[in-house]
């Protein structure tokens, strides 16, 4: 299993390029940049990297066709891939934080995806494409330069709709707060749609979105998790199930508003929700804790690539650099 | 007066930044793309130029808010603009041949214009906040990583109406293919709205594409010229008049499918238009003049100063960077 960084949303194109060399340099296999309703964009903040960089793949997450038509997604992939050399990657998704900042809601999320799956697949420097679909048209598009090694193309798939859609068209697929055994689940359930429709699990990627809060300071890395702890999974049920009593899991959904504030505050007070179940929802979620926590990070690892992962994205918070560090010097070598 | 040159669109990065280097080293204002649909992402093939220079400002024109949402042009100026430390521009159109690519039809075009450039000056202000226009929307925009002097935004103005509006709140319009008679026109439409504002016309900041084809002999360059009379305004029935009489004006309507094909086939042979009427057209309507005739395009930017452009964006053709030089050398001294 290959381990990839994804940066915070904060992250200037100066910044990506110094943490992009650092990730490179320990062996890291891409970098991905959030793309948020306040960040820089995420294919520009990437672009120095991608000029200065050798191997590393790189790409945003998660782009939604929602937000940027699939004609204009392609151009700016086909253009960070030329500028990489062929080391591009996208995580297309069905739209978040960015749709809301500009005013758009939700709508058919599948069938978005699904076309501009098949518009960035289907484009070619060699052939003219005339797209006509329910959502998006594309008339007469032929990126003739694009003639690099395809990008990578993955779908932001945590359900058994989209992760069908996936193993259809897309290269792979990344889930987000996937606990091991719901990650054993969803590749074995993956493998199969790939079977049903005549691709070979092998040529397909597999990816799980995971947050990293381990610092040198425990207690740093504890808040850290806290202030983020909204965001995972957005506290749907069943990504706390597997290790939350029933009762908790309730108490935790009647408390949403306490977490969502928390993020919000950026603040690691949760408000009337218990410390003891605060701590036992971050060590679950995500990697949290001192120095003292990487040798148990490194046992999960292993135990998501058992389940069929071809790589982890590392979510890096504060002081990325610092996080950077820890992954490049006492993981990576454990995974290699 | 300030000179620009407008690249090819399908320039790579590579190609670009050596274009850019040039126009730093020879004083030159700024460097343009046109946007197209099947090209390289204008803002992302700008990064490596903006990385090698440190004068010269550059950015694309124009960019239609029915192509891309005003809060991701945003994203993305500002993220060119931090990468520029100061240096990017945009034109800010109201249709153009990508939108309708993307199946996309503009209406209300001096209305989406008005809202994308306001969504734009509020992102560069550095307020936190929302918008809520009549077609743009925005939830919520918060780019306080944008530190650097505010990238210089232009409105594409070229009918009555876009230009009197344009006149009401923009910070630099840019028009194209206009003589200078036009210009004269233009600014009978905008003074007044400029003097409403306090701004004086004098120095409001105007500029204009103008084709260039200046070449070793006159037999290229109105070789070059006439291939691409197709997408110079000036041929079509508002604009037609002020190159050639009415009679005239009447032929070249009635063949209008004639320079498409012409242009399509990259070809000089217009059928069923005069060598008398072709010659008319690209004398007024482009700058086609051999070297040794310098004087004479330098006379013609002279007219353009004194019909009240402040800076003009010469579109280059075949050997950009040998137009770079001859602009550099003999335009920019001349009318420093």
């Amino acid at each position: 299993m290959e381990i990839d960084i994804i940066l915070n949303e904060f992250t200037s194109p100066q910044q990506a390029v110094e943490l992009g060399l650092m990730a490179e340099n320990y062996g890291v296999r891409g970098v991905w940049a959030s793309n948020y309703g306040w960040s820089r964009d995420p294919f520009m903040a990437l672009s120095l990297l991608a000029d200065r960089s050798s191997r590393i793949r790189l790409g945003p997450m998660a782009i939604s066709a929602e937000e940027l038509h699939p004609l204009k997604m392609a151009n700016l992939l086909f253009s960070l891939n030329e500028m990489s050399r062929g080391r591009a990657m996208i995580m297309v998704g069905a739209g978040g934080a960015v749709l809301q900042a500009i005013g758009k809601e939700r709508g058919r999320m599948i069938r978005s995806v699904r076309e501009c799956l098949e518009i960035l697949k289907g484009s070619s420097p060699d052939k003219t494409m005339n797209y006509d679909g329910d959502m998006y048209k594309v008339w007469g598009y032929k990126p003739a330069y694009a003639t690099d090694e395809p990008p990578l193309i993955y779908y932001g798939s945590n359900h058994p709709q989209s992760r069908r859609v996936a193993a259809e068209l897309a290269d792979g697929l990344i889930t987000s707060d996937f606990v091991v055994p719901l990650m054993k689940e969803f590749v074995d359930a993956t493998h199969a749609d790939l079977e049903s429709v005549g691709r070979s699990p092998a040529d397909f990627r597999i990816s799980n979105f995971w947050a990293w809060h381990i610092k040198e300071d425990a207690e740093a890395s504890a808040r850290e998790a806290r202030r983020e702890l909204m965001l995972r999974g957005w506290l749907g049920e069943q990504y706390f199930a597997p290790f939350l009593e029933e009762d908790e899991v309730k108490l935790m959904r009647d408390h949403e508003q306490d977490f969502l504030d928390a993020f919000l505050r950026s603040t690691d007070v949760i408000e009337n929700v218990p410390d003891d179940l605060v701590t036992k929802m971050i060590e679950n979620i995500s990697f949290v804790g001192g120095l003292d926590k990487i040798d148990a990070a490194i046992e999960t690892l292993h135990e998501f690539a058992d389940a069929g992962l071809t790589e982890i994205a590392l979510r890096v918070h504060d002081d990325p650099a610092d996080a950077l560090r820890l992954i490049g010097e006492r993981v990576m070598p454990a995974m290699r | 007066m300030r000179f620009d040159v407008i690249l090819d669109s399908f320039m790579s990065a590579p190609d670009m930044t050596r274009c850019a280097r040039l126009a730093d080293e020879y004083g030159l204002g700024g460097l343009w793309i046109a946007n197209n649909f099947n090209t390289r992402d204008a803002f992302v093939n700008f990064v490596p130029a903006a990385m090698e220079t440190s004068r010269v400002r550059m950015g694309p024109t124009a960019i239609s808010p029915f192509e891309l949402h005003p809060m991701k042009i945003a994203h993305s100026l500002l993220t060119l603009n931090e990468i520029a430390e100061g240096r990017a521009q945009i034109v800010i159109g109201g249709g153009g041949g990508t939108a309708e690519n993307l199946g996309h039809k503009p209406h209300r075009m001096v209305r989406a214009v008005r809202e994308c450039v306001e969504i734009l000056n509020q992102a560069i202000a550095g307020k936190p906040g929302s918008y809520k226009g009549e077609m743009y929307q925005v939830g919520w925009m918060d780019v306080d990583w944008a530190k650097q002097p505010a990238p210089a935004i232009y409105v594409g103005a070229n009918g009555p109406q876009m230009l009197r509006a344009a006149s009401r709140y923009a910070a630099a319009i840019m028009s194209s293919d206009f003589t200078p008679d036009r210009i004269r026109w233009a600014h009978e439409l905008i003074d007044p709205g400029l003097n409403e504002r306090g701004v004086d016309p004098a120095t409001f900041p105007y500029n204009n594409f103008w084709a260039w084809h200046v070449q070793e002999s006159r037999e290229q360059a109105h070789k070059e010229a006439r291939i691409y009379l197709a997408v110079r305004g000036t041929i079509y029935p508002d604009y037609i008049r002020d190159v050639v009489n009415e009679e005239e004006a009447q032929i070249v309507t009635a063949n209008e499918s004639e320079f498409l094909k012409a242009y399509m086939a990259k070809t000089s042979e217009i059928k069923g238009v005069s060598e008398e009427i072709l010659t008319k057209i690209v004398d007024g309507g482009v700058s086609a003049s051999p070297l040794s005739e310098i004087e004479r395009e330098i006379e013609r930017m002279r007219e353009f100063r004194d019909a009240g452009l402040t800076e003009i964006a010469l579109c280059v053709y075949s050997n950009p960077e040998q137009a770079i030089r001859t602009i550099g050398e003999h335009l920019v001294p001349a009318l420093a």
